[in-house]
C-alpha cells in the first residue's frame, strides 16, 4: 500500500551503509597498516585503492544491469551453482572472519584507550551480540533507515574533530609527498584495497536496491567518499603526530579525538566521540552480521537467513576472543586483507570475460 | 428484556444497543392503542417515566395519534415548535384527499430529517438515540423525525495543545459539532466522511475522515479494515479505539495519536492522514503518524519562520535532554571524570562526598521522586496544586539535599529533564522518553558512554524499522523520500509544496503559490 513498504532501498540509504561500512576504518588499526606501508604518503592510499576497486565497479554495474540480478544470481548464471557457492563461500569467510577480526580490534581499542579495567569479552558481547545483533536482526531497511539518521552526524563530527585539531596540526609533515615511493604506494594500494571490497560484495544486496540508478550513483559516492575520508584522516595524523612518531602510536583517531578542542572551555571531549564512533561501530558489524548471515544462508541454501544471524553472532564473539591480544589479530588481518583484496579486484573481471565468452558462444 | 431496559436506562449505555437485539421487530398494527400500549411495555412504563406520550388530533386526516419520544435524548422545543404545532396547525383537508403518512412527514413536519418506520425495534433504536416517533391511528406505519438533543457542551479552549496565536476551537463530545468544526477549516466537497461501526454488542459509530483526492486509497481500506477487525463488545472511547487499532500495543512507540485541534486535524487531513471521530470522545484519532507528527506543534506553523523554528530547535534540545542528560551526567561522573572542567570536578566531588549512595541510587531516588510529584500533581485539587510544587521542587529538594540523601547538582540535573519533559508537545512522545530515560540510565551505569551509545543505536534501530500502518517512522527523512522538508525545521510557507511522499497521496503537489517571490 505505501510505497515503502515494497522492502527495497533507496539511493540515500544505500549510501549511508556504504559509508558505515567503510568510513570507519579510519578509526580502527587500519591506520596503522597504511601508515607501515605508505609513510608520509599513507593519505594517497585510499585513493589510490578506491581507484584501483572502480575499474572492477565500472565493470561490474553493467553486468548487474543486463542481467537484473545481484552479485549472487550473476555467480550462478554465469560460473555455475558449484564454482557460484563456492565463491560466495569465500566471500562469506572474507567478511565474516573480517567481522570478528574487527570487533575484536574494536574492544581492544575501548579496553585500552577508555575502559582499561574492562574485560575484552563484556564489550564484545554487548556490541557484537546487543547491539549489532539487534540491528542486524530488525532487517535491510531498518539497517539503511537507521544508518541513513546517524550517517549525516558523522560527516558532521567528521568535520568538526578536524577543525577541533587544525591548529595544532603543521602541514610540513606530510613532506616527502611520495612517502615509500610511487611503485611501493601503487602496489600497497592494490594490496590493500580490500578496505573497500565491500563496494563489490554490497552487489548482493542489488536486487533490494530500488533502481539500478539508485544502485549506481550509491555505489560511486558510497567509495569516493568514504575514501576521500580516510586520505583525510590520513594526512591529518601525519601532519598532528609526524612522521615516524605516528607509526607508533596504536590508535591515532582516538589520540587525535584527545587532542580536539571545541573552544577552550570543552577541551576533553573524547568521550562524545567515543559515544558516536561506537553507534557507528554497532551500525558497521550489525551491516556486517547481516551481510554474513545472507552470504552463508545462500551458501547452504537456507531461506530464512535471518535466523543464521544470533549463531553468527555468537561464533564471532568466540572467534574474536582467539587472538591473545591486538598484535596478533593484526598480523591475521593483513593476510586475510591480502587475500580478499586479491578476490574482490578479479571477482567482477572474471564475471565480465565469462559474459563475454557467453556472448560469443551465443553467436 | 426488562432486564435490559432496566440496565439501559439505569445510565450504563454501553450496554444500551445490545438490549436492541431482544426487542422483537414485529410490525406495527394498525391500532394506535395496541402500538402505544406495546411500547410502553417495552420501555417498562409506568415504572420507568422516560417514555413521554403526547396524544393530539391532526386535522388535516382527522385522527388520533400520539407523539413519543424519550426524555433526556430529546429536544422538547423542538418538538413542540416542529411537530406538535405544525401537525395541529394544519388545514383540514376534503374528503378523500388527506394526505398519507409520506405527505404528513414531507408537506407538514418542518423538521429536516425524518423517516417512515414500519416496526418496534426501529422505533426503539430511534427513541433512544433522541428521535421522535409519531403513531398515527389506523397507519401500519410511523414517522420517526430525528429530534436528537442529548446535552453537549460548548466548543471551548483546548488545554493540552494550547497556542498563543492561531485559532482556539478544540473537539467536543458530540461527533456532529466536531465535524462542523472540521468542515469549517476544510471547506472541501471531497472531504469524505464514512461511518463504521465498531463494538458487537453495543456497535458505537466511527467516522472516518479523509480527503479523497489526497488520501492513499490503500492506506483508507487499511484503516477500514482494521476498523472492522476490532472484535470487543463495547468500545465507549477513541483511547480505546486507539489500542484495539494499533499495530504494535505492547511497544513504547505510538503509531496513532490524538488531537483536540480542529485545524491541527484538518492539516493532518491535508497532508492525507486518515482521522477518525468517535461520539463522547473530545478529541480526534489520527493514522498513520511518524516522529513528526508527535514533535511538531500547530503553533509552529502559525508562528513566522524563524520563531516557529526557534521553538523547533528549543524542542530538540529539549527531547535530548529528557532523555539522555541523567544518564550523560552518571556516565561522565563514573566514566569519564576527565570531561569536566577540574574546578566543577572538585566541587562537585566536594559535594558528593558526603552523599552514602552510590551515584546510580542517588538518580534514581531523585529521579522516582519527580515522577511520583508528576503523578500527584495530576491528582492533587487544583488549589493545592500550587503548593504541592513548592513543597515537591523545593522543600523536598533541599531538604534531601540538607539531609544528604543527593547531591545539589543531581537537583539541578533532575530539574531541567523534568522540565525539558514538559516541552515535549505529545503526551505519547512524552512518556516515552520518562520511559526510556531510565533504561539509558541503566546502560550508563553499565558501560559510560559505551552503553549509552549502544542503547541509542538499538533505539535508533527499532524506531526506524517500525511503521504505523505501513508509513516508517522517520519518513520522509528516513527512508528519504521527496517531500515538503518540515522536518527538524520547516521551510517557509511559500516552499512547502509537496505533500510528504510516504504517505503515497493520490496528489503530490499541493497549489502553486500565487505571485512572484518577495512581492
Amino acid at each position: 500500500m505505501i510505497r515503502v513498504s515494497d522492502g527495497k532501498i533507496g539511493a540515500r540509504e544505500f549510501f549511508a551503509i556504504l559509508y558505515a561500512m567503510m568510513a570507519i576504518r579510519i578509526t580502527n588499526s587500519t591506520p596503522n597498516l597504511l601508515l607501515d606501508a605508505g609513510l608520509t604518503a599513507a593519505w594517497a592510499m585510499p585513493l589510490l585503492s578506491a581507484a584501483f576497486l572502480f575499474g572492477p565497479l565500472l565493470l561490474l554495474l553493467p553486468l548487474l544491469k543486463k542481467y537484473n540480478a545481484g552479485l549472487l544470481g550473476l555467480l550462478d548464471t554465469l560460473t555455475g551453482n558449484t564454482v557460484g557457492r563456492l565463491i560466495t563461500f569465500a566471500m562469506f569467510v572474507a567478511i565474516f572472519s573480517s567481522t570478528s577480526l574487527n570487533s575484536r580490534n574494536y574492544a581492544d581499542i575501548v579496553t585500552t584507550m577508555y575502559y582499561s579495567e574492562t574485560s575484552v569479552l563484556l564489550i564484545l558481547v554487548v556490541l557484537i551480540l546487543g547491539a549489532s545483533f539487534y540491528i542486524a536482526h530488525r532487517g535491510l531497511e531498518a539497517i539503511g533507515r537507521t544508518a541513513l539518521l546517524v550517517v549525516p552526524v558523522f560527516l558532521l563530527t567528521s568535520v568538526l574533530l578536524v577543525i577541533g585539531v587544525a591548529e595544532q596540526l603543521n602541514i610540513l609533515y606530510v613532506f616527502p609527498i611520495a612517502g615509500s615511493g610511487p611503485v611501493e604506494l601503487v602496489k600497497n594500494s592494490a594490496a590493500y584495497s580490500a578496505f573497500y571490497g565491500d563496494i563489490i560484495l554490497v552487489a548482493i544486496l542489488y536486487a533490494h536496491v530500488r533502481t539500478h540508478n539508485a544502485f549506481r550513483k550509491a555505489a560511486i559516492w558510497g567509495l569516493w567518499v568514504p575514501a576521500v575520508k580516510m586520505a583525510v584522516f590520513l594526512a591529518v595524523y601525519v601532519m598532528m603526530f609526524d612522521y615516524p612518531a605516528v607509526m607508533n602510536i596504536a590508535f591515532p583517531y582516538h589520540h587525535l579525538t584527545r587532542m580536539a578542542m571545541l573552544g577552550s572551555l570543552a577541551n576533553h571531549v573524547e568521550a562524545l566521540f567515543l559515544a558516536l564512533w561506537f553507534v557507528g561501530a554497532a551500525l558497521h558489524f550489525g551491516i556486517y552480521l547481516y551481510l554474513s548471515a545472507y552470504l552463508l544462508g545462500k551458501v547452504v541454501n537456507y531461506k530464512q537467513f535471518e535466523h543464521l544471524i544470533l549463531p553468527l553472532a555468537g561464533t564471532a564473539v568466540v572467534l574474536g576472543m582467539i587472538p591473545d591480544n591486538h598484535l596478533q589479530g593484526e598480523l591475521w588481518r593483513m593476510l586475510l586483507l591480502e587475500v580478499s583484496s586479491g578476490m574482490f579486484l578479479l571477482l567482477p573481471v572474471l564475471l565480465w570475460t565469462l559474459d563475454r565468452f557467453r556472448k560469443k558462444a551465443k553467436q | 428484556m426488562s432486564d435490559f431496559l432496566k440496565r439501559l436506562f439505569s445510565g450504563n449505555s454501553a450496554e444500551d444497543k445490545s438490549s436492541l437485539g431482544k426487542v422483537p421487530d414485529d410490525p406495527f398494527s394498525e391500532r394506535l392503542d395496541d402500538n402505544v400500549k406495546q411500547l410502553e411495555e417495552l420501555f417498562l412504563y409506568p415504572t420507568n417515566d422516560t417514555l413521554k406520550v403526547r396524544a393530539l388530533n391532526i386535522p388535516s386526516i382527522n385522527r388520533s395519534a400520539k407523539v413519543l419520544f424519550i426524555a433526556g435524548a430529546a429536544d422538547t422545543d423542538m418538538i413542540n415548535d416542529h411537530i406538535i404545532r405544525p401537525l395541529l396547525a394544519s388545514q383540514p383537508a376534503e374528503e378523500g384527499n388527506e394526505p398519507s403518512v409520506d405527505g404528513i412527514k414531507d408537506n407538514i413536519l418542518t423538521v429536516s430529517g425524518s423517516e417512515t418506520i414500519a416496526d418496534f425495534r426501529e422505533a426503539v433504536r430511534r427513541l433512544i438515540n433522541g428521535n421522535t416517533v409519531i403513531l398515527i391511528d389506523g397507519e401500519k406505519t410511523a414517522i420517526a423525525a430525528d429530534t436528537a438533543g442529548f446535552e453537549t457542551r460548548s466548543v471551548a479552549e483546548p488545554t493540552r495543545e494550547i497556542v498563543i496565536k492561531g485559532p482556539n476551537h478544540a473537539f467536543v463530545e458530540a461527533v456532529d459539532v466536531n465535524k462542523s468544526l472540521i468542515r469549517r477549516q476544510l471547506k472541501d466537497h471531497r472531504l469524505v466522511s464514512e461511518t463504521v461501526s465498531v463494538g458487537n454488542e453495543s456497535p458505537q459509530n466511527v467516522s472516518v475522515l479523509y480527503l479523497d483526492n489526497i488520501a492513499d486509497k490503500a492506506l483508507v481500506r487499511n484503516v477500514k479494515d482494521r476498523l472492522e477487525k476490532v472484535d470487543k463488545d463495547a468500545i465507549l472511547t477513541l483511547a480505546a479505539l486507539e489500542e484495539l487499532i494499533e499495530e504494535r500495543p505492547y511497544s513504547l512507540f505510538p503509531s496513532t495519536m490524538t488531537t483536540e485541534r480542529p485545524d491541527r486535524a484538518s492539516s493532518f487531513l491535508l497532508e492525507g492522514h486518515v482521522v477518525l471521530l468517535m461520539d463522547n470522545s473530545p478529541d480526534a484519532l489520527i493514522a498513520p503518524i511518524t516522529f513528526w507528527s508527535l514533535f511538531h506543534t500547530a503553533e509552529d506553523q502559525f508562528l513566522r519562520w524563524a520563531y516557529g523554528n526557534f521553538a523547533r530547535i528549543m524542542r530538540l534540545i529539549a527531547l535530548f535532554i529528557a532523555l539522555l542528560v541523567p544518564a550523560a551526567y552518571l556516565a561522565v561522573i563514573t566514566f569519564h571524570p576527565e570531561m569536566i572542567p577540574t574546578d566543577l570536578l572538585l566541587a562537585i566531588a566536594g559535594t558528593r562526598e558526603r552523599v552514602p549512595f552510590p551515584s546510580l541510587l542517588e538518580l534514581l531516588l531523585l529521579e522516582i521522586t519527580f515522577e511520583i510529584l508528576r503523578e500527584a500533581g495530576v491528582r492533587v485539587p487544583t488549589p493545592l496544586g500550587t503548593t504541592i510544587g513548592i513543597v515537591g521542587a523545593l522543600i523536598l529538594g533541599q531538604a534531601a539535599v540538607q539531609a544528604n540523601l543527593v547531591s545539589p547538582l543531581l537537583v539541578v540535573v533532575i530539574a531541567i529533564t523534568g522540565l525539558s519533559n514538559f516541552a515535549l508537545p505529545e503526551v505519547g512522545l512524552s512518556v516515552m522518553v520518562r520511559i526510556l530515560r531510565f533504561g539509558f540510565l541503566i546502560a550508563a551505569h553499565l558501560l559510560g558512554f559505551v552503553g549509552i551509545a549502544l542503547a541509542f543505536a538499538a533505539l535508533l534501530a527499532y524506531a526506524a524499522s517500525i511503521k504505523s500502518f505501513g508509513v516508517p517512522f522517520f519518513s520522509p527523512l528516513s527512508p528519504h523520500f521527496p517531500s515538503s522538508r518540515d522536518l527538524f525545521m520547516r521551510p517557509v510557507l511559500r516552499k512547502q509544496q509537496l505533500r510528504p511522499q510516504s504517505m503515497s497521496p493520490q496528489e503530490d503537489q499541493r497549489a502553486e503559490p500565487e505571485g512572484g517571490g518577495g512581492s
